[in-house]
């Protein structure tokens, strides 16, 4: 009850002193401009210092609730705000407020986005660093099985297909990261840490820090177990690298600026270091695994070690291969047809954009060489020599039978 | 002798035109002085307020003293004035029991009316500019009055009538 009345009695004491407040500032043009000025002042610095976008919203209500109280001192404020006016003043209120709520909401909408981004890291992270760890338990358990040949080929699948997997999910991270940093507005980001102080990303959970393990993790990988990986494994690889590099050299700047740690730049130059060595490592074991695998299918083709390299080798190889079909089709080289034929077209079904992207052959190049194997093939079988047979047969028979008709006659002859 | 005479006349003539052609100097009447918000200064320890809006500066020791008759120390906060259409200036202060009506001479400040005010004057004054008029406030009570060259009135009843002294 005694509190009760002790309410009553704040709100009576309340009102009352802003009714006599109001009766006060009416009474006076020099209260009334003078309150409309610290009024004034003090929304200004309300907009100036707002850090959440529903207060900036409070404030632009407040800013109405202003300009309905002085509205009808306008003549008076106008000579007093000369030579601004008070409609000036009013609408500077309210373009600042709404600037300011538009501002916040749009930071709060980054720092969500940060939010999220930083979560999906965080699992992307989780994952790679899973997929990793199961790649390394496969390495050494291939190292430790040697002498199975049936275990370690089961082993090095499974290795292959982890490598396959955690190069996905790279291509994930790769889509991701740059569709949420391409939305990212660096300078809003700038103002929410200005505005709390703190740092906006956990470097635990940072692209920046993901994208150096990465591309450490993929030289590693391309560095130690050359040996276990096929052609298939570098063409997918080189398609990881391209996205990788094009992601990095789009959204690089922007994804340094935004990490919250201080050896950004140093990270930044061991990331294009990185790169750099997987793109130039990557080229070489793939010509390698190309060449071997040509070598393995018993094509002599001359070596290379670039784009060019390879794409002159193809081309020789097969000028060579049509004349000696044309002049003599050996069963032989129509072997090799088959062997050249099988790789041309899993290169053509399979590979084809992964030539075209990692420069390996461009498009002309490859129609060039789809042309000659087409050639090639036209001459490639050797020709029949049924009809000889059938003719060294029939001669062979007419001689036997011949014999016999005459030994027949002479038997007869006798008798 | 006679032209000589006739000849300085002339010249007297002449020059006496001439001074009183150059004296005449060029009147614009309907001027309107009236400032739109009243000053609310407060004095240094001299007793100075500088109004810099207004470009007026002036010492308020001779206006206390008449309401004091002390001038060992400045005794307000604020001296609150308003200049009125005619070009006068009121002119009072918290707890002032008159207000003051000045005319702007050359580099001074004349008194030409004071006006009282009731027992024990106001503790919260305020002039506000009104068409034909000068508005004194007490801000405490709500009374108000009007103040012309010729005398104040308080607005509410119209009748008071309290003449200049």
């Amino acid at each position: 009850m005694k509190n009760v009345i002790s309410l009553l009695f704040s709100v009576f004491l309340l009102i009352s002193t802003t009714q006599s407040f109001a009766q006060q500032q009416e009474l006076s043009d020099y209260e009334i401009q003078k309150n409309f000025k610290t009024e004034f002042a003090k929304y200004k610095n309300q907009i100036d210092t707002v850090a959440v976008a529903d207060s900036a919203e409070a404030i632009l209500q407040r800013v109405q609730a202003l300009d309905s109280t002085y509205q009808d001192h306008e003549e008076l404020l106008n000579k007093s705000l000369y030579p601004d006016t008070y409609e000036q003043q009013i609408q500077e209120l309210r373009q600042a407020a709404m600037m300011a709520s538009n501002r916040l909401q749009k930071m709060q909408q980054q720092d969500e986005q940060l939010t999220n981004l930083h979560l999906r890291l965080l699992a992307y992270q989780e994952h790679v660093i899973e997929l990793t760890k199961d790649a390394d338990s496969l390495r050494l358990a291939m190292q430790e099985s040697i002498e199975s040949e049936k275990q370690l080929s089961g082993m090095v699948r499974n290795y292959r297909q982890n490598l396959e997997e955690r190069d996905e999910l790279i291509l994930a991270f790769i889509d991701s990261t740059v569709v949420a940093y391409q939305q990212m507005d660096l300078e809003a980001l700038q103002d929410l840490e200005n505005l709390d102080g703190r740092n906006r990303i956990n470097s635990d959970g940072d692209a920046l820090k993901m994208i150096q393990d990465i591309s450490a993790e993929n030289l590693g990988i391309l560095k130690e177990n050359s040996s276990k990986l096929r052609l298939a494994d570098y063409m997918r690889m080189h398609t990881v690298q391209q996205r990788f590099e094009q992601m990095w050299s789009r959204m690089g700047t922007k994804i340094t600026e935004v990490y919250g740690g201080n050896d950004a730049e140093e990270i930044a130059q061991n990331i294009d270091q990185n790169l750099a060595e997987w793109d130039k490592l990557l080229e070489d074991k793939t010509y390698t695994t190309l060449q071997d695998s040509l070598q393995a299918k018993g094509l002599e083709i001359s070596s290379f070690q670039n784009s060019e390299g390879f794409y002159n080798s193809l081309n020789s190889y097969l000028d060579q291969k049509i004349e000696k079909s044309r002049s003599d089709a050996s069963q032989a080289d129509y072997e090799r047809f088959q062997a050249f034929q099988d790789f041309w077209s899993t290169v053509e079904r399979q590979w084809s954009s992964h030539f075209q992207e990692a420069n390996i052959m461009s498009s002309p190049q490859m129609a060039t060489i789809s042309e000659k194997t087409d050639t090639w093939a036209q001459n490639a079988k050797p020709e029949s020599n049924m009809m000889l047979y059938l003719l060294i047969g029939a001669v062979l028979l007419v001689l036997i039978f011949g014999g016999l008709f005459i030994r027949e006659k002479q038997s007869t002859k006798s008798s | 002798m006679k032209y000589y005479t006739k000849a300085c006349a002339g010249i007297l003539i002449f020059a006496v035109v001439s001074v009183i052609g150059c004296k005449q100097s060029m009147v614009i009447s309907k001027v309107d002085y009236s400032q739109p918000i009243e000053s609310v200064i407060t004095p240094d320890e001299d007793g100075t307020v500088e109004d810099i809006k207004h470009g007026l500066k002036f010492n308020i020791l001779p206006i206390q003293y008449k309401e004091t008759q002390d001038t060992s120390s400045v005794t307000t906060s604020e001296i609150r004035y308003i200049r009125g259409s005619k070009g006068y200036y009121y002119l009072t202060a918290p707890t002032y029991k008159n207000v003051y009506m000045m005319s702007s001479e050359e580099a001074e400040l004349k008194l030409l009316e004071t006006f009282p005010i009731k027992e024990p004057g106001i503790d919260k004054p305020a002039f506000n500019q009104r068409e034909g008029y000068i508005q004194l406030v007490n801000r405490t009570t709500g009374e108000q009055y009007r103040l012309t060259p010729e005398g104040m009135v308080q607005e509410q009843t119209g009748t008071e009538m309290i003449e200049g002294q």
